[in-house]
């Protein structure tokens, strides 16, 4: 690719041509303000914030607006571009409520951040400011403020570039601006909705499921994996006193970009409300030592009429353990299932050409990584077995007779109901992990709440080892990422 | 509601002038508006599905234009300047003076459906301020005696023949 060479601040610097001049400088450890601009979002070139001299140029310029040039002489921290932010900055508070006290952004917010970092002036307007609708539902999920909103318009073209549903508009003209839906709209149907808030440099939109819930800088923000489905959206779980109080995507170019979906938000945040709880025998709760070594010595009996029916929710060191068990035990009947399916009556997409895909489990290639030879639980010969371990929910197990189960899972379902011995299992928000997305990327994800009354598959399955005398990889996410 | 078959025809028309059809927003909301007087919601969804673009983007141009209302407003609107020069040369009481004949506020209809009055921005006659303009025709040189009586012609159906405004003597 043809590159291009210019100087920032008196710095050489070469980048890849057509790059954005914004983006060169950031690329280069110079960061410039911004509001409208968004690195995937096409420019739009409004707020002027990220304005820069260039010399030979009688006017500053956009950075965000503008390509790098071959021989460009940048200054963007000269006292000439320091009074453009000041000015910048003075015009666009000149109309804003100022109620960070109450204002959920607060704390993260862009207008406040850059404010104190390139600001700090006194505001010079002493008129009424314009009042204009606080609380305007775009539907359910999210409440705008046309207040607040400093009509960057990062929303509007959330909807048309990102989810594509070109539900956001802007009405009116110059202070009477305001963001707006169609008559009649909503953006509840927006798959994409949530990201509108996430990305709104103010605290102008804000979801209904946070809005004064807690303060941002009470939150512990954890790097997770979406499991909603096999793309494995970066997210950050933000959390307090082992609640989840809002989820938020993490960047990543090569997955998700700075997008995930709404029903992958909503997955964790309204937790769902079959889990699963305890150790049980026979329905009756036992000792976890006494569950451990009773499952091994019925594996250890019944090696060759056991099925072993594996979960698509398991993370690939828990994977790994797995695999050494069946291994040792020489279990051949190994089965892989869906955890868990699309369900139209939910309103779930089933799959779109943004992010959502029709396999709603986060690790079937790990799974198939680990036991290319497992089969189609579709495919089983329920006849050939007498003991099934069944690990997740969702296997078409319900209705056969003649097995005895044991459940390992997260989630009671029919089967869970039916087994003979059951120990409940966690989420992936309660565990440390990777995942294998369908694009064959693993990556890995910290635990960001405590599981309660539920037991760690992949110490469950260190514990069974051991019962069968047989030293395992590993005995936690460390050891057998790097025993590999 | 739908496009009549003459309105038809000239959309068939007009496509070929605008390849891209988002480009005939203005051409298809101007013949509701003159048709209607207003470009109503359902009008919005009328055009949007007609261009099939996204409402929004429809409700957007008709916000962002002042000519198209989304209501029915008077058979005559009345919009006069109150922008700097007219202000200086007594707009305000122009303004107040229509208020009082008619009954309404600024921004109101007459119940009988005639009059609108509006206060806009400068409309470019400034030097023979105050002003207004009502449909396509410009009065100039207002005062409260003259706004009478054009609101009365008006009313009475009086054509007002559009000729150049004669320059006031200044003293
Ligand atoms: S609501 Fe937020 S993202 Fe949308 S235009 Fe206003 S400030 Fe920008
Ligand atoms: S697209 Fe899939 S992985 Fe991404 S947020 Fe949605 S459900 Fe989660
Ligand atoms: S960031 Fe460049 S104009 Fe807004
Ligand atoms: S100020 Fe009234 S026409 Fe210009």
């Amino acid at each position: 690719m043809k590159e291009v060479t210019l100087t920032v601040d008196g710095k050489k610097i070469t980048v890849p041509a057509g790059t954005l001049l914004i983006d060169a400088c950031e690329q280069n450890g110079i960061y410039i303000p911004r509001f409208c601009y968004h690195k995937h979002l096409f420019p739009s070139g409004n707020c002027r914030m990220c304005l820069v001299t260039i010399e030979k140029n009688p006017k500053p310029q956009p950075s965000c607006m503008t390509p790098v040039a071959d021989g460009m002489v940048v200054h963007t921290n000269t006292p000439e571009v320091a009074e453009i932010r000041k000015a910048v900055l003075e015009f666009i508070l000149i109309n804003h409520p100022l109620d960070c006290p109450i204002c959920d952004k607060a704390g993260e917010c862009m207008l406040q951040d850059q404010y104190m970092e390139f600001s700090g002036d006194k505001s010079r307007f002493n008129e009424t400011k314009v009042a204009k609708e606080k609380l305007y539902h775009f539907g359910e999920k999210i409440v705008y403020d046309a207040e607040r909103c400093i009509l960057c318009s990062r929303c509007v073209r959330i909807t048309r570039e990102v989810s594509k549903t070109n539900k956001l508009g802007i009405l009116e003209r110059g202070d009477r601006s305001y963001v707006a839906l169609a008559h009649g709209d909503t953006l509840d149907d927006d798959p994409y909705a949530y990201c509108v808030t996430d990305n709104c440099p103010v605290g102008a939109l804000t979801p209904t499921y946070f809005r004064f819930k807690e303060r941002v800088w009470y939150l512990h923000k954890t790097p997770s994996v979406c499991a909603g489905c096999s793309r494995g959206c970066n997210i950050w779980i933000e959390t307090k006193d082992n609640v989840i109080y809002r989820v938020r995507p993490r960047e990543n170019d090569a997955v998700n970009k700075s997008w995930m979906c709404d029903f992958g938000r909503e997955y964790y945040i309204y937790p769902p409300k079959n889990r699963a709880a305890g150790v049980k025998i026979n329905h009756r709760a036992v000792d976890y030592g006494k569950f451990v070594s009773e499952v091994a010595s019925l594996l250890k009996e019944h090696t060759k009429e056991t099925a072993f029916v594996l979960s698509a929710y398991a993370t690939n060191e828990e994977l790994t353990l797995a695999k050494q068990l069946t291994e040792h035990l020489g279990i051949k009947g190994i089965f892989h299932k869906k955890d868990r399916v699309w369900q139209e009556s939910t309103g779930e997409i089933r799959e779109d050409d943004i992010l959502i895909k029709e396999d709603k489990t986060p690790n079937m290639a790990g799974v198939k990584n680990a036991f290319p030879d497992a089969k189609d639980i579709n495919d089983m010969v329920i006849s050939d077995f007498k003991y099934a371990v069944v690990w997740g929910p969702g296997a078409p197990l319900d209705k056969v007779s003649g097995l005895e189960l044991i459940v390992i899972s997260a989630m009671v379902d029919q089967v869970w109901d039916k087994a003979k011995y059951n120990l409940a299992g966690r989420i992936s928000a309660e565990k440390h992990g990777s995942f294998t997305n369908f694009e064959g990327i693993t990556q890995d994800f910290r635990r960001a709440i405590k599981g309660e009354n539920n037991y760690d598959e992949l110490t469950f399955f260190v514990d069974l080892l051991k019962e069968l005398g047989v030293k395992p990889i590993g005995r936690t996410v460390q050891e057998i990422q790097n025993a590999k | 509601m739908d496009f009549t078959d003459a309105e038809k025809k000239e959309i068939a028309y007009l496509r070929t002038r605008y390849p891209d059809p988002r480009s005939l927003t203005l051409p298809l909301m101007w013949m509701i508006q003159k048709r209607e007087g207003f470009v109503s919601n359902e009008a919005v969804d009328l055009i949007a599905a007609e261009l099939e673009i996204p409402t929004i983007w429809v409700e957007e141009v008709r916000s962002w234009y002042s000519m198209f209302t989304e209501k029915k407003e008077g058979k005559f609107v009345l919009e006069v300047c109150n922008n700097i020069s007219c202000a200086m040369l007594g707009s305000q009481d122009v303004i107040d003076h229509i208020c009082e004949v008619l009954k309404i506020k600024v921004g109101e209809t007459t119940p009988d459906g005639m009059f609108t009055l509006k206060t806009v921005e400068c409309l470019g006659s400034c030097g023979t301020g105050p002003m207004m303009q009502v449909g396509d025709r410009y009065y100039e040189l207002l005062d409260e005696n003259k706004v009478e009586q054009i609101l009365e012609d008006l009313r009475n159906g009086k054509e007002h023949e559009q000729k150049p405004q004669e320059w006031p003597e200044y003293k």
